[in-house]
């Protein structure tokens, strides 16, 4: 039997009251403390879901985090966020992390982006080194790969950090391999990135692809020593991807993230079943194709409700 | 060489606090009274409006439209020449479009970036025109101003980008094919071109009717997904087709590149205002190492694309003034490129409402400062 869990994937949406919150903080109508208030309120809500679901790697939903690099701007010293970026084929924007001297982890802060507690094993998600580097602006490095290869490196020192703190699971997101496309040289860069992280980290790690990669992406990252990886089965044709022979996990993206439809339990559990058949994960963790913020929360929840019913559908079959 | 703006000016609070029903400060009283004095305008009607305990529907309205005025007159003390009002009546781009059309219904905020969201709406059933919702708006702006008016409306493309689809897309789209992928796209095509002719063209065709002669089509989603800038180009020739009007497009943060050569097949696209300073560096000077940011100038001529630029200037997205310095050598170099000053439009990047109300103006002052000078020198 194959073990089937679900874990949330990326950033989660804020709730109407952290909207409300953090558009009064911008506009000086409450303080750091109320926000503080309200964003935690919002995470414990997010926790109590997650074991109401059953998730094992549990996630903060980085409801405090204005997008996947800001963070690295406090703990991490050469990089400062710039120019307002378009994320892919989305209407939510980045700032384009720039890189102007030698990347330097420093950990300062960091409880502020990670929250954890003993009682749970944590879930980290984290940007890929190769996309750090392929949407930075690079005025140091000089080249791609030394900026993915030194960004690899403070990751490193952060995921070794977060270990400490019950992170037990780390999420690399990369919509680039898939968005965008990378070829032979790159795809070899990302293996080395990847390869760099796990000897110096040996943490449990999941490779999180979007949209469409291609199958000589796919087939890369399932001869490295990931933990697991994961794919956008919204964009990617199930038959594209490799057999992992039972020696991965598969973070299956089947909850479409981009539209306010909520997934029928049925259809979801007919993928799954046909993901396992012909993928052959060590087990399958069910997700959402991107991270969950493209819905409100209610939707959000609702797609996760229906993935809980399609998972026991599964799990009473293989019984 | 005409400057103007592009769009959303910051609401001030006595305009928030009162269509949310919240308690005015002393400060937001004082804020309009000063406000008031400086552009000009008699605050006492406002002011006895914003202190009534309990404020009426058309108390609210009369509040609305006073912020118009407000938001018209700080445009043209900055000296911008073609004029709107800062978009003061309206909620948001797509909210004021989509809460105005049949068949859309609001679920929720979803984040555009940082702690900016938009509230997202799900098309349920075909889209269908319920009533030119700029109209009102626009006739009141036309009469309190003698400037030409430029009337910014959110355009098919981005309308069905930015909504959720459960009519046109079926819940029984496969997970993980092929077959899957291709029904989604037929299905967001049929729902722009519907959003197209059933809603934007009607609200185009009152405005017209009502003495609007440039209507700016805002599409910022158009490059988002690249493979569908023919459907931009599509929507827009169906939303203005048959129409007597200047037609202008804003496209902003994308990557333009993807433009070409689709949008040589517009129909009726008189000028592309576009976001360039956001990209741009800050120092003087104007040659190709100097503007990094306006280098898909280029592209226009060598595509050949008729029309005129509007040459966003200062970047909306910082409180950085730009000087008038730095807005002239941005401005000469577009000409060198475009090969004629009649072809450059000056303006800010985008909407200015992410700032605070005096550095939107410093920055509109600076856009018209830094124009006169182009001009001194182009002369």
């Amino acid at each position: 039997m194959i073990p089937l869990s679900i874990e949330l994937n990326g950033t989660f949406p804020r709730s109407e009251a952290l909207v409300s919150a953090t558009r009064d903080f911008d506009r000086k109508r409450i303080g750091e403390d109320e926000l503080r208030r309200i964003l935690l309120k919002q995470q414990d809500s997010l926790v109590q879901f997650q074991e109401k679901l059953g998730v094992i790697n549990f996630s903060d939903g980085l409801l405090n985090w204005q997008d996947l690099f800001r963070p690295f701007s406090v703990f991490c010293q050469g990089i400062k966020p710039v120019t307002l970026t378009r994320f892919a084929d989305t209407n939510t924007f980045f700032r384009q992390p720039s890189v102007s001297a030698k990347l330097q982890y420093t950990g300062q802060g960091i409880s502020d982006f990670f929250r954890s507690s003993a009682d749970k094993k944590w879930k980290a998600t984290l940007p890929a080194p190769f996309y750090f580097a392929r949407v930075a602006e690079d005025k140091h490095y000089g080249s791609i790969k030394k900026l993915a290869l030194a960004f690899t490196d403070v990751l490193a020192d952060l995921i070794i950090d977060l270990t400490k703190k019950s992170y037990k699971s780390f999420q690399l997101i990369d919509p680039y391999l898939g968005y965008w496309g990378a070829n032979r040289s790159e795809i070899l860069l990302v293996k080395e990135t990847i390869g760099r992280l796990i000897e110096k980290t040996k943490a449990s790690i999941i490779y999180q692809t979007s949209f469409n990669c291609s199958v000589d992406a796919l087939k890369m990252l399932a001869e490295t020593d990931l933990d697991g990886i994961g794919i956008d089965f919204f964009n990617t044709d199930i038959n594209a991807v490799p057999s992992l022979g039972g020696r991965k996990a598969l973070s299956a993206g089947c909850l479409d993230s981009r539209t306010s439809l909520v997934e029928d339990p049925k259809t979801l559990a007919q993928f799954i079943e046909q993901a396992i058949k012909k993928i052959k994960p060590r087990e399958l963790k069910a997700t959402a194709n991107l991270d969950l913020q493209y819905v409100p929360v209610p939707i959000a929840q609702s797609k996760l409700l229906k993935l809980q019913a399609a998972i026991k559908l599964v799990n009473n079959k293989q019984k | 060489m005409h400057t103007h703006e592009i769009g959303s000016l910051a609401k001030p609070e006595w305009r928030v606090k009162s269509a949310r029903g919240l308690k005015l400060t002393p400060k937001d009283i004082y804020d309009a009274e000063e406000w008031g004095r400086k552009l000009g305008i008699d605050s006492q009607p406002l002011i006895s409006l914003l202190k009534k305990d309990k404020k009426s529907s058309e108390d609210l309205k009369e509040i609305r439209c006073i912020s118009s005025l407000y938001g018209l007159r700080l445009i043209e003390k900055a000296g911008i020449d073609i004029v709107y009002d800062g978009e003061q009546q309206r909620s948001e781009m797509y909210h004021e479009a989509a809460s105005h059309t049949g068949g859309i219904k609001f679920y929720g905020s979803v984040r555009s970036f940082d702690n900016k969201y938009y509230k997202k709406g799900a098309c349920l059933g075909q889209p269908s025109f319920i009533g030119a919702y700029h109209l009102q708006e626009f006739k009141q702006i036309a009469a309190m101003t003698n400037r030409p008016l430029k009337v910014p409306i959110t355009g098919a493309y981005t309308f069905g980008d930015w909504s959720y689809d459960e009519f046109y897309t079926k819940r029984s789209f496969a997970i993980g094919t092929s077959q899957g992928r291709s029904d989604r796209r037929l299905a967001r095509r049929q729902f722009i071109l519907d959003v197209a002719r059933r809603v934007i063209k009607p609200n185009i065709e009152a405005l017209v009717k009502a003495g609007a002669t440039w209507v700016q089509i805002d599409e910022p989603a158009v490059t988002s997904h690249p493979e569908e800038v023919p459907l931009f180009v599509e929507s827009f020739n169906a939303s203005t087709e048959g129409i007597k009007c200047m037609f202008s497009v804003h496209i902003c943060f994308s990557d333009y590149t993807k433009l070409f050569p689709h949008i040589k097949k517009l129909k009726s696209c008189s000028q592309y205002a576009l976001e360039f300073a956001n990209r741009d560096s800050r120092k003087l000077g104007t040659k190709d190492s100097d503007r990094p940011g306006y280098q898909v100038l280029k592209l226009f001529r060598q595509h050949r694309i008729p029309g005129a630029i509007g040459l966003g200037v200062t970047d909306i997205h910082t409180d950085f003034l730009e000087s008038p310095e730095l807005v002239r050598d941005r401005i000469l170099y577009a000409v060198k490129v475009m090969g004629d000053p009649r072809l450059v439009f000056p303006t800010p990047d985008c909407g200015l409402r992410t700032r605070s109300i005096p550095i939107a103006f410093e920055k509109m002052k600076r856009t018209v400062d830094g124009t006169r000078l182009a001009e001194a020198r182009l002369a």
